[in-house]
């Protein structure tokens, strides 16, 4: 089948330059305010939302198989493939 | 946008950063069952994972929908039915400089539909650990089918994502997510019939392509003791005019010195339909759908789940066990869609329920 080619709008790209760019500011050091010893509370499981990922991924696609919207909540990229 | 992609990964590769983890070694067998709108769906699933030498995890899944009965809008020009769809999922996570990069292929399989998704993603931790940004891109490639024609018509999704995980305090981390997802292709439903004036005519007309943004926004935060909430909201927008609005609340806590976990959450999601939707057209238009997906409705879910850890020996082959049971009451309420054969003159709503039953090893 014959496609043509979709592109995103120009707010869109920049959007995505803009993380690429926030990459590039990876390369700055800066002083983190929560020191690696005080983040034992954010490792905890708890804190975690998608810490079983087959409950996580079932749930998701029960949702998106029956809503109109889909995408940016959970682990990305996935797509339906089903009817 | 594939080579931007590329460039965003070569900058990672370069980048100062703390340390990244491979995910946890671990198996988790699931039973899930979903009855609701005259659909019942069910079936196990299947994800192992392993890793090797603190460089590479591989992962293998498989997932099994078992679909019987038809929901209204399909039983109004077909009959009720049985399918089976399997899906196959095998993925890489290799920690590379301090980034973890992640490829994943899966396929999925009905009598009348075949999927193929090829994903790449890489994230990266930046500011001494305090933030990790993550990209990635995914392309599928579906075929479209008719169980008793030869029917048969493509699809092409490429999706796109970018996110920010950041630290704000000790005990609040706050997610943002952005995601775009470009469609090319079939995009009905070929058992499904528009309503003229009335009266189930020919089959429906949408258009070729549908481009999609949505961002969310979410809030974990750890509250002492043992004891965490969430609460995240999504944006999302269609070239389709569908605009949606979902919120999620969850309030987990630790009991039992930790044995048991307990989660209980709402959902709220609402949106319009789409520019092309109606339940009964009053004349024929370029695009006609009457697919309930693309109403204007909402849906309120309520859930709880139990986590029982069944046993911890550090040092031996499975060094802790897991058995997690969830059940969720989903409400559906359409403002603009009507089961037109049984109650057509009554906006239709229905009462949904989803059990999972999960048990998890790690090793």
């Amino acid at each position: 089948m014959k496609t043509r080619q979709t592109r995103y709008p120009r707010y869109i790209r920049a959007g995505f330059l803009t993380g690429l760019l926030a990459l590039v500011g990876g390369c700055a050091s800066i002083e983190p305010w929560v020191q690696p010893y005080e983040r034992g509370f954010l490792a905890d499981p708890i804190m975690n939302a998608e810490r079983d990922p087959l409950m996580s991924a079932h749930r998701r696609h029960v949702f998106d198989v029956r809503e109109g919207a889909s995408g940016a909540i959970g682990t990305p990229g996935g797509g339906c493939g089903c009817n | 946008m594939l080579l931007r992609v590329i460039a965003a990964l070569l900058c990672v590769l370069g980048a100062p950063a703390a340390a990244q983890v491979l995910p946890d070694d671990r198996s988790d067998l699931l039973y899930h069952h979903y009855d609701g709108g005259g659909v019942q769906v069910s079936g196990p699933a299947l994800l192992v994972r392993k890793g090797f030498a603190d460089r590479v995890s591989l992962s293998a899944g498989y997932y099994q929908d078992t679909i019987s009965g038809a929901s209204p809008d399909v039983l109004a020009t077909a009959s009720p039915y049985t399918e089976q769809r399997d899906e196959v999922t095998l993925g890489i996570d290799y920690l590379h400089a301090d980034s973890l990069i992640s490829l994943a292929w899966t396929q999925s399989e009905e009598n009348d539909y075949d999927g193929q998704t090829l994903s790449l993603g890489v994230s990266h931790e930046v500011f001494g650990g305090m933030t990790t940004v993550s990209l990635g891109y995914a392309h599928g490639s579906d075929t479209v089918g008719h169980r008793d024609t030869d029917f048969e018509a493509g699809l092409e999704r490429r999706t796109y994502w970018l996110g920010l995980s950041q630290v704000i305090t000790s005990t609040l981390l706050i997610n943002l997510n952005y995601e775009g997802i470009l469609e090319e292709g079939f995009l009905g439903n070929p058992y499904r019939a528009k309503r003229v004036l009335g009266v189930f005519a020919d089959e429906e007309f949408y258009p070729g392509t549908r481009t999609a943004n949505a961002v969310a926004i979410q809030g974990v935060k750890y509250l002492q003791p043992g004891a965490s909430a969430q609460l995240s909201y999504r944006y999302y927008r269609d070239t389709w005019a569908l605009t949606a609005h979902t919120v999620e609340l969850q309030y987990s806590r630790y009991l039992a010195d930790r044995r048991w976990l307990l989660d209980v959450r709402y959902r709220h999601y609402t949106q319009s339909a789409a520019s092309f939707y109606s339940d009964n057209f009053e004349q024929e238009f370029t695009y006609m759908a009457r697919d309930k997906e693309l109403s204007t409705f909402k849906s309120n879910s309520l859930g709880v789940s139990a986590s029982y850890v069944l046993f911890e020996r550090p040092g031996a082959f499975f060094t802790s066990g897991r058995a997690i049971a969830s059940y969720d009451y989903v409400q559906f309420d359409y403002a603009d869609y009507s089961d037109a054969f049984r109650n057509p003159d009554v906006p239709y709503s229905f009462g949904a329920h989803i059990l999972n039953f999960n048990l998890s090893l790690w090793y």
